[in-house]
Order: C-alpha cells, then sequence, then structure tokens
C-alpha cells in the first residue's frame, strides 16, 4: 500500500517544493517586494524551535513521564514575553553591528576576538551534534516504521546496520544537501535568507497542521472525543499516573529554565529570530504568536499520548513514534504519510537553519580567521573570494551533517528523542552568561566569557557527554559506575558526592555554577583592552546611541576608496560590492570618485560589510590590513565611549576651569592683599601727614597763644617765640609742598622745567642754602668736586630739592660737634654719581630699601622724634627716577651711611651738542 | 515615551504572572490526577494550558492594545462633522 518508493518520492517531491518556495521568496526578495516582510512570517520561522523532538519525542516523553513535555514550551513563553525587552536589544545590537551568527555575536561584543569566536563555534558545533543525530534518528526511524505499513514495528535495534544500509546516512546527505541548496548559494553581506525563511515557515504551518490532524484523529475516531479518551485512560492505574504532576519527575524547574535559555541561545534559534529579523517591529506580535504556537502544537500531545499507550499495551511500539503508529493501525495510509511529511518537515527546518547557521560560524570564526593568519599572501592574491568562503561553508554543512550521523550511529541510537536534544540544550546554555552578561553588563571581559564557557563547557563534556561515550561502550563503562580513575567524587553522574538530580540538572548546575563563577570572577578582576571597552559600551548602551550608524571614526589613517572596493569585492564578489558603494554614496549623497581618501565612516561601512560575510573579527583584521596607519589612539577611543567620554569630558574640563579658578582666585587673593596693604598705607599716609601737620601747628598755635595771652612780653623773648613761629609756618608749608609735589610727579602731572645742568653748581647751591644749619650745629660739611663735570638734561630745581634732601638728612642724623657730612661728585663716561656721605649712626639693612618709601621714618634717631616729614627720600627717588637715574644707599648701622644718585649724561648729551 | 514605558511594567508583570503559574506551588494546587476532571479533561492539564493561554492572551492584549491616546481619536471626526455644518 505505501511502497518505498512512494514515501521516496514524496519526501522528495516535498523537499523540492520546500525548495521552489525558497527560490520564488529569493526572486521575490532581489524584486524588492518580500515575502518574509510581515510579523506572521517572521514567527512561524521562529517555530523552527519546534523540531522531530517536538512532533515525534514530545509524544514519547508524555507517555513515560506525562506533564513533562511542558516545560520545554512554557519557557519559551515566558523568554519570548520578556523577549519584549532582551530580545529586542539584542536584535538592535546584531542589526547595528552586522552580527552573522551567535559565534559572532559573543566574539564582537568581548572586542572581536577571533579566540572567543572560534571557542563559541567549537561548543556549538560539538553540543548541537546529539540535537542533529535527533533529527536524522527521528527522520530515518519514521521512514522505517512507515515502509513496514501496515505492520506497525518497534524500530529498535537500529543502532548496528551496516553504513550503506542505514537510512539515516542517506537522510544526512539529502540533508546536507538542501541544506546547501538552501542556504549557500551566494556569500551575502547585505540581505538575508529570505527564501530559507519563507521556506521554514511554510514547514512551521506543514508540521502544526500534520500534528494537529494526527492528534483530532486520536481523539475522534480513534475515540470518542477528549473526554471518552481521557476517562479511558484514567481506568488504567499507570496511565493514570501519568496525569500527576509527580510523573514529571523532579527536573520540571530545570527545564523550564534551560527552555528559556535555549530559545536565544540555539544557534538556529538565535539565526532566525535576530539574524534573519528583517525589521525590529515584528518582535512585537511575535513575542505573542510564536507562544500562541508552541500552545497550539503541545494543544493534542497529550490526547495522542494517551491515545497511543491505550491503543498500543505493553510498550510493543516505540511511543516516540505514535505520531506515525496510530494513523498505521487504524489503516489510514495518506493520514500517515501526512504525518510522515509533518515530521520530515520538522526536522529539515531545524537541519537546514542549524547547519547553515554553524556552517556560518565555522566559516566566519573558525576558518577564514586562520586561513587569514596561515595563508595570508595566498588568501590576498585571490581575486574573488566569495567562492571560497561558500566552498567553505558547504564543506562545514556536510561535516556538521556527518558528525551528527556518527553520533547517531554510535550513541545516539539507544536514547529517547528528547534525551538526546536536552544533552544539545545543557550545551547552548552554556552561551547564556556570556549573552546576557554582555549586553547588561559593562564589566564582562573577553578573559571571563573565555573562562566561563571553557569551565562550562568541560564540566558539561564530563558530565553529559562522556557518560554517554562510556554507556555506548566507547569507553570503559567503569568511568560512570565508578568515576573517572576510579575516584568516587568524580563520578560523572554525580560530580562531589552531588546525588538525587537527573542528568541534566545535576550537568547544568555544575556548568553553570562553573561558567557563571568563572565569568563574573575573571572579569572583575580583569582589566579589558579598548577594543573590548568600546564594543562593551557600543552593546550596553545600544539605545542610548542615535539609531543608525554605530560609533563611527573607530578608524583614522588613511585607505584609498579603491583599496577598500578591491577588497571588499574578493570577499563579496565584483557586482556585489559595487552595488553596495554606489548605494552607500547615494545615501550619503557623495561621490566616491571624487573621493580618493576613504574617510572613517566609508571605512567603517566596509568593514560592517565585510563582517556580514566574514564575521566581525576577520573583517577588523582585513580592514586593518589597508588602512595605513594606525587604529585610533586612546584618546580617541575615549571620544567613542559615548557617554564615558562625554562623562570625562565635562570633568576634564571642570578640572581645568576649576584650576582655572583656583589660579583667579590665588591673584584676587593677591590683589586683594595688596589692596589691604595700600589701604593701611593710605591710612598710615594720612595720619602720618596729619601728624606731621599737627606738630608744627601745635607750636604755632601754643607761641601764637602766648603771645596773645601776654602783651607784655619782653622784647627779646617775643622775637624768639616769633622766630618759631615763622620756622614752624615754614615747616608746614615745606611738608605741603612735598605732600603736593609727590602727589604731582606720583600723578604725572609734575611741571618740569627742563634744561642743562650743571650738577657742580646745583651742589655749590644746595650748600650755600644749607651752610648756616649745618654751622648752627657745627657739623664739618667738606665736598670733592671735579674741575669739569659735563652738563645733564634735567630740572634744576628738582635735582637742587633732591641734593638739599639728602644734606638735610645727613645733617639731621649727624651728631653735634662731631658730625662729619662730605659731598662728592664721580663723572663716569655713562653717568653721574652724586654721594653725601655722613657720621651718623648709619640704617639697618632691613630698612635700607624702605626708607626711600613715604614717610618711612627711621625711628632710633638721637632724638627718638623724627624731626623730617618723611616725605624727602620718596620725593628725590620720584625726581631721580623721572630722570632715569636711580637712587640707593650703602650703610652699616653706626658706621654712618652713603647715600648716592646717578643721573644718567647720554640723554642729555645730545642736547648739549646741539645747543653748542 | 509613558505609554511605552507604562507597557513594559505591564509586560514584565506578565512575565511574573507567568512564572507563579507555571510552577510548583501553584502547580500543585491542580495536581488531582485522575480524580477530577474538567469537561472530561484531568485538572492538571486542563489548568497548565489554560494559565498558558490566559497569559498569551493578557500579553497580546498589553501589546496590541494602542497606548493612551486611543482615547483621543473619536474627538477627531466629531470636529470634522462641526466643520461641515458649519
Amino acid at each position: 500500500m505505501l511502497p518505498g518508493w512512494l514515501i521516496l518520492a514524496t519526501s522528495f517531491g516535498y523537499l523540492c517544493l520546500l525548495f521552489a518556495i525558497a527560490y520564488y521568496g529569493d526572486k521575490r526578495a532581489d524584486e524588492g517586494h518580500s515575502l518574509i516582510a510581515n510579523p506572521y512570517t517572521y514567527a512561524l520561522s521562529i517555530a523552527v524551535y519546534c523540531t522531530s523532538w517536538t512532533f515525534y519525542g514530545s509524544v514519547g516523553r508524555a507517555a513515560s513521564s506525562g506533564i513533562d513535555f511542558l516545560p520545554i514550551y512554557l519557557g519559551p513563553t515566558l523568554m519570548f514575553a520578556l523577549g519584549w525587552f532582551v530580545l529586542r536589544k539584542i536584535l538592535r545590537i546584531s542589526k547595528v553591528h552586522r552580527i552573522t551568527s551567535i559565534a559572532d555575536f559573543i566574539s564582537s561584543r568581548y572586542g572581536k576576538s577571533h579566540l572567543l569566536g572560534g571557542l563559541v563555534t567549537v561548543i556549538a558545533v560539538v553540543g548541537i551534534m546529539p540535537y542533529i543525530s535527533l533529527q536524522l534518528k527521528a527522520v530515518s526511524t519514521s521512514f522505517d516504521v512507515l515502509l513496514h505499513y501496515p505492520e506497525v514495528t518497534s524500530p529498535r535495534e537500529l543502532s548496528y546496520v551496516p553504513l550503506l544500509g542505514d537510512t539515516a546516512f542517506y537522510v544526512a546527505l539529502v540533508l546536507a544537501a538542501f541544506a546547501i541548496l538552501f542556504g549557500t548559494r551566494h556569500i551575502d553581506a547585505t540581505e538575508h535568507h529570505e527564501g530559507m525563511v519563507a521556506a521554514i515557515a511554510f514547514e512551521s504551518v506543514v508540521k502544526l497542521i500534520a500534528f494537529l490532524a494526527v492528534g483530532v484523529f486520536a481523539a475522534y475516531t480513534v475515540f470518542d472525543g477528549f473526554a471518552d479518551l481521557f476517562a479511558q485512560a484514567a481506568a488504567v492505574p499507570e496511565l493514570q499516573r501519568l496525569m500527576t504532576f509527580e510523573a514529571a519527575g523532579g527536573n520540571w524547574v530545570t527545564l523550564l529554565l534551560l527552555s528559556m535559555i535555549a530559545i536565544i541561545c540555539l544557534p538556529r534559534q538565535f539565526q532566525m529570530a535576530v539574524i534573519e529579523n528583517v525589521d525590529e517591529k515584528y518582535l512585537n506580535k511575535a513575542v505573542w504568536l510564536f507562544p500562541l504556537y508552541l500552545l497550539l502544537i503541545n494543544l493534542l500531545v497529550l490526547p495522542i499520548a494517551f491515545a497511543g499507550l491505550l491503543t498500543f499495551p505493553g510498550g510493543q511500539v516505540d511511543a516516540d513514534t505514535y505520531v506515525l503508529a496510530l494513523p498505521m493501525a487504524e489503516h489510514r495510509p495518506w493520514l500517515a504519510m501526512f504525518a510522515f511529511i509533518g515530521g520530515l518537515s520538522a526536522a529539515t527546518a531545524m537541519v537546514i537553519v542549524e547547519t547553515v547557521a554553524l556552517s556560518t560560524m565555522v566559516c566566519n570564526d573558525l576558518i577564514v580567521p586562520v586561513l587569514l593568519r596561515v595563508a595570508w599572501l595566498r588568501l590576498a592574491d585571490r581575486k574573488d573570494l566569495s567562492r571560497l568562503f561558500l566552498g567553505i561553508r558547504r564543506g562545514a554543512i556536510v561535516f556538521i551533517l556527518l558528525l551528527g550521523y556518527i553520533y547517531f550511529h554510535f550513541i545516539g541510537g539507544s536514547y529517547a528523542l528528547v534525551t538526546i536534544g536536552l544533552v544539545s540544550f545543557a550545551a547552548a546554555a552554556q552561551f547564556a552568561p556570556a549573552i546576557f552578561g554582555g549586553i547588561y553588563w559593562k564589566g564582562g571581559t573577553r578573559r571571563g566569557a573565555i573562562a566561563g564557557l571553557s569551565l562550562g563547557f568541560l564540566v558539561w563534556i564530563y558530565t553529559l557527554l562522556l557518560p554517554a561515550f562510556a554507556l555506548s561502550g566507547w569507553m570503559p563503562v567503569d568511568f560512570t559506575t565508578a568515576g573517572a580513575f576510579g575516584l568516587t567524587f568524580l563520578k560523572p553522574y554525580a560530580l562531589f558526592g552531588l546525588e538525587g538530580m537527573d542528568h541534566i540538572s545535576h550537568s547544568l548546575f555544575w556548568s553553570m555554577l562553573l561558567n557563571v563563577g568563572a565569568y563574573v570572577t575573571v572579569s572583575l578582576m580583569d582589566r579589558p583592552g579598548p577594543t573590548e571597552r568600546i564594543q562593551a559600551t557600543l552593546f550596553v548602551e545600544v539605545f542610548r546611541q542615535a539609531a543608525g550608524e554605530p560609533g563611527t571614526r573607530l578608524w583614522r589613517g588613511s585607505a584609498t576608496v579603491e583599496d577598500l572596493r578591491t577588497m571588499v569585492e574578493r570577499f563579496l564578489g565584483r557586482q556585489r560590492a559595487e552595488n553596495a558603494f554606489i548605494e552607500y554614496a547615494r545615501r550619503h549623497r557623495i561621490d566616491l570618485k571624487k573621493m580618493p581618501e576613504a574617510d572613517g565612516d566609508l571605512v567603517q561601512f566596509a568593514e560592517r560589510l565585510l563582517a556580514g560575510a566574514i564575521g566581525a573579527a576577520s573583517a577588523r583584521a582585513m580592514v586593518a590590513s589597508v588602512i595605513k596607519g594606525e587604529g585610533v589612539s586612546l584618546d580617541e577611543i575615549m571620544q567613542i565611549l559615548d557617554e564615558t567620554s562625554q562623562v570625562l569630558e565635562y570633568s576634564r574640563q571642570l578640572e581645568q576651569k576649576s584650576k582655572a579658578l583656583e589660579n583667579a582666585t590665588a591673584e584676587l587673593q593677591a590683589a586683594n592683599e595688596r589692596l589691604k596693604e595700600l589701604d593701611q598705607l593710605k591710612d598710615e599716609f594720612l595720619s602720618t601727614v596729619t601728624h606731621e601737620l599737627r606738630t608744627p601747628l601745635t607750636s604755632v598755635r601754643s607761641f601764637s597763644e602766648i603771645l596773645y595771652d601776654t602783651p607784655d612780653l619782653k622784647t627779646e623773648e617775643r622775637q624768639k617765640f616769633l622766630a618759631i613761629i615763622i620756622r614752624e609756618s615754614e615747616r608746614l608749608t615745606r611738608l605741603i609742598n612735598q605732600v603736593l609735589d609727590l602727589t604731582k610727579i606720583e600723578a604725572g602731572r609734575m611741571d618740569w622745567q627742563m634744561g642743562e645742568v650743571d650738577l657742580n653748581a646745583v651742589i655749590e647751591d644746595a650748600i650755600a642754602t644749607l651752610s648756616h644749619r649745618f654751622q648752627e650745629r657745627s657739623i664739618a660739611l667738606t665736598k670733592e668736586l671735579p674741575d669739569h663735570v659735563p652738563p645733564v638734561m634735567s630740572d634744576r630745581d628738582q635735582l637742587m630739592q633732591v641734593v638739599i634732601n639728602l644734606l638735610s638728612n645727613a645733617e639731621k642724623f649727624c651728631r653735634p660737634k662731631s658730625g662729619k657730612v662730605m659731598v662728592s661728585l664721580k663723572a663716569a663716561p655713562d653717568d653721574i654719581v652724586v654721594s653725601i656721605s655722613d657720621n651718623g649712626p648709619g640704617i639697618a639693612a632691613k630698612d635700607q630699601e624702605v626708607i626711600f618709601e613715604k614717610f618711612h621714618q627711621v625711628s632710633d634717631g638721637t632724638t627718638g622724634n623724627p624731626t623730617g616729614s618723611g616725605l624727602g627720600l620718596a620725593i628725590s627717588r620720584k625726581i631721580v627716577e623721572h630722570f632715569g637715574g636711580r637712587i640707593w644707599v650703602a650703610s652699616d648701622l653706626g658706621k654712618g651711611a652713603v647715600f648716592s644718585f646717578s643721573i644718567p649724561i647720554r640723554a642729555a648729551a645730545p642736547r648739549a651738542v646741539g645747543h653748542a | 515615551m509613558k505609554g511605552l514605558e507604562g507597557k513594559s511594567a505591564q509586560i514584565g508583570a506578565v512575565v511574573l504572572l507567568g512564572l507563579v503559574l507555571f510552577n510548583p506551588p501553584l502547580v500543585q494546587v491542580f495536581n488531582a490526577g485522575a480524580a477530577r476532571m474538567v469537561g472530561g479533561i484531568p485538572l492538571l492539564f486542563f489548568y497548565l494550558f489554560f494559565a498558558w493561554g490566559v497569559l498569551i492572551g493578557l500579553l497580546a492584549y498589553v501589546i496590541e492594545r494602542r497606548p493612551q491616546g486611543g482615547g483621543e481619536r473619536p474627538a477627531v471626526p466629531r470636529k470634522e462633522n462641526r466643520g461641515k455644518t458649519d
């Protein structure tokens, strides 16, 4: 009734139909009318999650442990609700950075690390191997079962058939061929595998309808509705047990968590939900549509399981094949065939997407980086590398499927479908810390991710993969029963004595403990490099960055547009590269022909274009090879680190400003100090002036009062008093004149009477003016003047004032009788120096400068009562400085003082010549 | 923007509800074996699928509902009508 050729022909026909859909999908995409640009196709394509595991395995699982199949679908429901946040973020990141696979995602996040990308790829290939073997097993088993129609057989003992007689081997080859057809027709950096997605969505519909058809058939044809089915089952004690929660065993929570992780971390789910996503908006609908699909496809699992258990009591039929066996037992060949096609859909969809995803990873993250390094020169000579890459990917697909086949042939044959699949879930779960940590925690580092992934993967191998080898006779069975090297605490199913958990929970516990532990610990102790820090920020803060172009100016240095184009051509092919550059030029409204040097944006564009084809890490290496000059300096990197850099920039500016403020404050303080000083000086000046004015005024007044009160004063007395009054008035006048002079000089309003001055004459006149005072106090005044002195250009009266000031000072401080004052004049080539020496008390070194300031009187004069105004020296200095000379004093305390001033001749000499 | 934040909070709440609904303490409550049937379906099975369905329904409702502003829509045509009568 159902001959082998018919089954084969139908299967091939179906696969060809799929290919036709894919072809049509690609064609429509090229024409710009995408078949998959709607949220429904997107949700259906994500349903690639439901594989043979779901189609056949769920029923098998339900038949042995009741509701236990369900958490595998409840988890993704919860995760998709969370996907509103998590998936959206991953989607955005992947779009911005042109991520090509989960390995690319992780390597890109942690500083575009080749090592990490390679590690993820190896884990994915090894980890997914059991999962692919599951599909091969399901297809070959279902084929064999259907082949025996109408006799329902138990397809056990398939393990040791010869290779060429094994259905699974041919299944693997055929699936490899189709995967190659679907996924690797061209290297594609800008578009998606639109045709493949369309075909997968179609397959999702087929498998759902097929499964529902079998379910409805089981409930309503084999039995009289659900109530009847469950009522009959409830009558059987063993089946009654399956209706309890206890039947599910203790790993409910584990499975829920595991599946939550798997729906993101499985390479094919990442491929479908993230890489192939056309529009981020579709996620909104998929968040509830995909769980709805899961609900529908699981709705009738229990009825089929119970119907199977009731129809085939005693376990002579493998529960994993009930979906086929039920229609066969009821002699419904077409329904059985439809069910087979449904199962085939589930398996092929998974295998195609998974191998395409894995082959991309193997090519971009494993082989290309090695080729670029090892055979770099030869690779550079190749004009068009896209063919080479296609070859690598095709080879990888065949390799991965054969690996899956080998696992099935030697190990997987004896396990139930779900048990095989869960091993793969546990492997994929190892990516979770690196991914989720990577998008929410900036502190996660490359070394942390490598440490976590490696440890988790090793524990997975030890606790799940090696025991499977051992149980299949590839290793001594002692390994599982007694532990490695006979050490009980190393028993792979009870590591460190942890017993009482099922194998999956046990493995997941230890692997996650070490994975997360190592990831966090190493990351915390690590110091990430600049690229890592950039990528971490770009990933974690993806929503805060401006939409569109990610951190531009990551490249500096120069590359010609032509270099870039040639390089991209090598990887993408001439036509695609050309189109991409034309599109870029159009979008940015620039003419690339007129632009010999590529700017940072264009280099960035080329890198992302390449990243789409060969992965982020390799793309970076390639671009670096054509860029002349270094990548970016640390300063620029800090600028790119959007927020961080801004904060840093602000704080730097703040620091600068506060420094400037500090400086200004210091200046202000200094100015303030100076002001206070000046203010104090002014106060002192005022009080001194007042004091100086009061002293003569007081004597003038008191002597006037005496004269007024005593009219009968002797003439002699009166004359004496009047003389004092006159002298004090003169002193008053002099003081006021000095104050006025000083103010005038300081304000620059002095009226200088310039003329040729003979200093000898000035000195003679000054001595003549003061001689009587010297005589009065018997102070010897001598002079040492040369015969002839060159004239200087100056104000005679003011110079006279200076000499008089100095002479009267000397006179004032000398003791009467023993006092000696000498005036001398020396003519040097440049200036004339006048010195006036005395043998008075001298001036202390600390006072020698300040005495030239206003009102600084040296108070330890012999009388204790200063006789001068304190203005004389100040005025003298102003005058001398006005004529370009200087005034100074040399003195030792107790040995007299020598006051000197100099007046330059040079300024005056030409005038003198001119006049002569 | 506020509407979006509100939506995120609501979705967060749905996720938490799901975690509670799908996990042992509450699932145990409905663990009656074959003793109790709802419409011929064992209570445990019925509960799990029903809770699942409710959760998906809630998700769909929260996501597909128009964010605030939906209430203002009817006002627009009314104004247009008035404009015509004038």
